[in-house]
């Protein structure tokens, strides 16, 4: 266990770190949207999502859909995954992308801010779960000394390390609770990389992808699942209400010898095998073996996915796993089911955003927003705050 | 009200941002201005015109077949693949430009009815030949349909080179067998005829949507990628034009080298390094221009990273010397720098963001 290195901000230095209100040309004041208290409680949603194309923009992005106005909350790093907590909706977690070693915990309404950091010899892999209570925060890490994959639990009062789980596996990337509040899904990438070679791969012979269920009390293993091709990399999953988890894929093509395709895309249904979601060759082929985001629908039994090198969002049902749709975008990879289950939000590197009408999979070109001075990076998450 | 004010201020952080971005540099529009004007002289100089040689070379190899097929004499058998080398380097011309009416539809790409190797590098000869030996070994009528309906790897420009440079009984080679295929057997014309007659529907489909009518809107793709109303279509991919260039020729350089295609382009008819330099070429008119062009992309680099603009070029001359002494080795090396010099040297000599760099691992 490490000594608290959490630090604390308050509303000076998030003001000087650029937590601004654009536009007003004055920096925020404590309770950045009191200002909308007057209205409508579906206003009260966010779209947060990390965001910059240079260290001096690098930030956590919160987005008005209501308002279309969106604000940058400066980080000073390249933010990846967003987490929520569970009981106070308006605390938000970005843990920066891999190999970083910072967490940056923003409260939306206070405007405080607080970051954490990586214990020695670990560096984070950009995502981060909350415990039920929300007494506890789960990041995903690696202790690079050992290369072994590790979750990283924190409690969230003082973001102080007060234990430290094996992640089963190498390189483990997006981490999630699952419905029964007592189990983590973790997707093992099996990618190893070592600060001093930056994001390099180092295992490209032996790198084993696993999606891992781990108890969320004693970080013991419960189950591990493998897909069939060794050089897919299980990076990013959603899980349905049920139980069922979405999980997108990355192929370390460079390590393959031949250029046979490979789905992108599966599902594990609690109890049963893996199951790969197929698409037309032609669809596989453009994702350019890359899938960035997964978001589910349980309403609708849909589970999105967006491929930013392949400019493509694609949707599966989850009980036939047949493809329902697609939607080209360029650069797209953010996604998010807004707070209605009515769209699957999209975001791109150029500051666009699209949303998905969740029952007939076409886009309502009325809903777009395009914020030219934002670059919306991998993840993005929805989160309705309450007054 | 609420609403109207938030309206307002998203409304002046953007023309902050503007407003910013040009303080920087006074220079820095007219180099907009320039860029716009050369990216427009590229689809207009380039691009489309390669879409219409295209066409109108299918037309005419169609024609032809349609003549030999008439007087199945080896001078007209040779006419067909001269004007089928004709035809694919028009292909190459254009493949580099793989967006829009290339693409039309995500999950039956136009491209791939042509090109069937480019989806993703699969050799796919033997299929064709087992194909055109089942064709010739069956009685059921050759239709239009029949080859309309055909999956892409059974058609396209391999199929009619297999069916005008092979003897389909043994693959040889020599212009009097391949000429005794068609005179002893006219299920062979039949085969050619369809093969050729779908080409031209194809390249009817890309050129018809560069220059008059895309998926249905009244307007030529062209008219709608340079003025922004791509975004008007539903479903289709509105990136800037300087985004698809780049991506498309980036992507081009990458399946030419990754896939090594020069052990599989126009094997049968021994086309494969001018197919490599019609490709290269195109791409270099991408770059410098054409005698019609006012401003290129090298007249912008030349003016801020002149060094860049030396780089490319020279690699470009190192791919065409490999060409010309037929290496693949450094051919593959020379477009691999190639590759990387679009995504580094061109994108950051005009100046271009083509997006995020999602990276392995994220």
């Amino acid at each position: 266990m490490t000594n608290d290195q959490s630090r604390r901000h308050f509303l000076k230095s998030m003001t000087l770190a650029g937590f601004m209100l654009p536009g007003l040309g004055v920096s925020a004041g404590a309770g950045i949207w009191q200002a909308h208290k007057q209205s409508r409680s579906d206003q009260y949603e966010r779209w947060i999502t990390a965001q910059g194309k240079t260290p001096e923009q690098y930030g956590m992005g919160a987005i008005s859909p209501i308002q279309a106005d969106a604000i940058n909350v400066s980080s000073n790093f390249r933010g990846h995954g967003i987490c929520q907590h569970p009981t106070q909706p308006h605390k938000v977690v970005m843990v920066s992308r891999r190999p970083g070693t910072v967490g940056l915990e923003v409260d939306l309404l206070s405007g405080e801010s607080r970051e954490f950091h990586s214990p020695a010899n670990h560096h984070m892999q950009g995502h981060g779960a909350f415990s039920a209570d929300g007494n506890l925060l789960f990041t995903s890490e690696s202790d690079f000394q050992s290369g072994a994959g590790k979750i990283i639990v924190r409690d969230t009062h003082n973001y102080n390390v007060v234990a430290e789980y094996s992640s089963y596996g190498i390189g483990p990337h997006e981490i999630k609770r699952m419905p029964d509040n007592t189990t983590l899904a973790v997707a093992n990438g099996g990618l190893l990389t070592h600060p001093e070679s930056g994001r390099k791969v180092l295992n490209l012979d032996s790198m084993r992808s696993t999606l891992s269920y781990i108890d969320i009390n004693s970080g013991e293993l419960i189950s591990e699942h493998r897909v069939p091709e060794n050089k897919a990399s299980i990076r990013h999953f959603d899980i349905a209400a049920d139980g069922t988890v979405a999980f997108g894929m990355q192929v370390q093509r460079r390590a393959m010898s031949d250029n046979h395709l490979v789905p992108l895309a599966g599902v594990h249904k609690p109890g049963k095998d893996i199951e790969l979601l197929q698409a037309p060759e032609s669809l596989t082929v453009a994702l350019n073996d890359y899938m960035g985001s997964v978001a589910v629908d349980s309403h609708n039994c849909l589970a999105a996915f967006t491929s930013p090198r392949g400019d493509l969002a694609m949707f599966w049902h989850l009980d036939d796993l047949s493809l329902q749709g697609y939607h080209k975008f360029h650069d797209v990879c953010g996604l998010a089911l807004n707070a209605s289950g009515s769209h699957f939000v999209l975001s791109n590197s150029a500051g666009k955003l699209r949303q998905i009408n969740t029952k007939t999979l076409q886009e309502d070109r009325d809903l777009r927003l395009d914020f030219p001075a934002m670059a919306w990076d991998n993840h993005m998450m929805s989160v309705r705050l309450t007054s | 009200m609420l609403k109207h004010t938030s309206k307002l201020i998203a409304t002046v952080t953007t023309a902050t941002l503007l407003s910013s971005c040009g303080s920087e540099s006074s220079t820095r529009t007219i180099e907009y201005s320039g860029l716009n004007q050369a990216l427009s002289q590229v689809i207009t100089l380039v691009v489309e015109p390669a879409a219409t040689n295209f066409l109108n070379q299918a037309r005419q190899l169609d024609s032809l077949s349609d003549a030999f097929c008439s007087t199945t004499t080896e001078p007209n058998l040779l006419a067909v693949q001269n004007q089928w080398k004709a035809t694919a380097k028009s292909w190459y011309e254009l493949l580099p430009y793989n967006f829009g009416p290339m693409i039309n539809d995500e999950v039956l790409p136009e491209y791939i009815f042509i090109d069937s190797l480019r989806l993703r590098g699969t050799n796919y000869t033997q299929t064709v030949r087992n194909d055109i030996d089942s064709m010739l070994a069956a009685s059921s009528a050759l239709t239009d349909t029949t080859f309309r309906n055909k999956n892409f790897q059974f058609v396209g420009l391999l199929a009619t080179e297999l069916a005008v440079f092979e003897r389909a009984s043994d693959h040889n080679k020599e212009i009097g067998n391949i000429l005794s295929d068609f005179t002893s057997q006219s299920r062979k014309c039949q085969i050619l005829q369809g093969y050729t007659g779908q080409l031209v529907a194809r390249a009817e489909n890309i050129s018809n949507s560069w220059s008059n009518n895309y998926k249905n809107t009244g307007s030529s793709y062209r008219k709608l990628l340079l003025s922004g109303g791509l975004s008007q279509i539903a479903g289709e991919d509105s990136s800037s034009t300087s985004t698809k260039l780049i991506t498309s020729t980036n992507e081009y350089m990458d399946y030419v080298h990754k896939r090594t295609i020069v052990n599989d382009v126009a094997v049968v008819s021994g086309y494969t390094w001018t197919l490599m330099l019609a490709g290269l070429e195109s791409f270099e008119r991408m770059v410098e221009g054409t005698p019609a062009t006012t401003e290129s992309f090298a007249d912008i680099m030349q003016a801020s990273t002149a060094t860049d603009l030396a780089t490319i070029r020279a690699n470009i001359v190192s791919a065409k010397q490999a060409i010309e002494a037929e290496n693949d080795t450094d051919f593959d090396a020379a477009v691999k720098a190639i590759d990387g010099n679009i995504k580094r040297e061109l994108t950051d000599g005009l100046n271009i963001n083509t997006g995020l760099n999602f990276s392995d691992g994220d």
